[in-house]
């Protein structure tokens, strides 16, 4: 299965919801078009396993991570923060600082929708590289791939407008040849996690062999 | 279907871009989603399938 690698597995914490959706699928994208391997805990659901397992055996097969704790905030009155994306950012620190050897060299990328708002609630991380994505699925782009860039030691990866461009167009292939395999909108925009990689992976894979851009 | 290639209204952090799919670069960047459109239009020939993106990169219509 893909993604046994370590070197290019790249553990996604996020809300897991419809309002998500627009950043989670080009951060997805983003991911493959680069050559890693996206992982997700939504990949795989059973009834019988743990959350939290999945989670810890995630972050130890993942040399890379994103954390987007831009949706930690309560919305309304009497509500509870939602605490998993800061305690997941928190096992990835951990397995980092405590692991041996190549958990040691476990890479991170903090995002929020706004600089500086974390430290209302994390200053445990001030002085830490957090990067915001302004809530546009256009500027995560952006910042996930700038973020490549600096931590990996190459420098002929895709532009961020590339990437988008080339995002957009599969959101066109994607829609068009699902509608007429009988999918609706909303099973469009809440198709299964592995199911839509899978897309995107076979997508990319068919858009490299034929000539010419976007 | 159109034989043609088709255009693509994008979202661009400092506008809307009308790209040709296969081009290397956007055609035009149009400070409004509307102009994009009459752009679009006014320079495609008819019949050539333009496709208007929201925001997300999600298909907002098929022109």
């Amino acid at each position: 299965m893909p993604g046994s690698d370590f070197e290019k597995n790249v553990f996604i914490n996020c809300p897991f919801d419809e309002e998500y959706v627009p950043l989670l699928r080009p951060m997805l994208f983003t991911i493959l078009m680069l050559g890693f391997e996206p992982r997700i805990a939504s990949e795989r659901k059973s009834s019988n396993e743990q959350r939290i397992s999945k989670i810890r055996e995630l972050i130890r097969k993942s040399k890379y991570s994103i954390h987007d704790i831009s949706r930690m905030q309560a919305k309304g009155k009497g509500e509870f923060a939602r605490m998993n994306m800061p305690f997941e950012l928190g096992l990835d620190f951990g397995c980092k600082e405590f692991g041996q050897e190549k958990l040691a060299q476990k890479k991170c990328l903090v995002l929020d929708k706004e600089p500086y708002r974390y430290q209302k609630a994390l200053s445990d991380l001030s002085g830490s590289d957090i990067c915001s994505h302004g809530n546009e699925s256009s500027k995560l782009v952006q910042v996930v791939r700038n973020w490549f860039i600096e931590n990996e030691s190459c420098t002929s990866l895709p532009s961020s407008t590339k990437i988008w461009d080339k995002f957009n167009t599969f959101m066109t292939d994607f829609y068009q040849k699902r509608s007429q395999e009988g999918f609706s909108e909303d099973e469009l925009q809440m198709m299964p996690v592995k199911e839509l990689i899978g897309f995107m992976r076979d997508w990319l894979k068919g858009s490299s062999s034929e000539s010419g851009d976007l | 279907m159109s034989s043609s290639p088709r255009v693509h209204i994008i979202y661009r952090g400092d506008g809307w871009a009308v790209k040709k799919e296969g081009a290397a670069r956007a055609y035009k960047i149009l400070g409004t989603q509307s102009e994009a459109i009459r752009f679009a239009k006014r320079n495609y020939a008819k019949g050539t399938e333009i496709i208007v993106h929201r925001k997300d990169g999600s298909i907002l219509k098929w022109l």
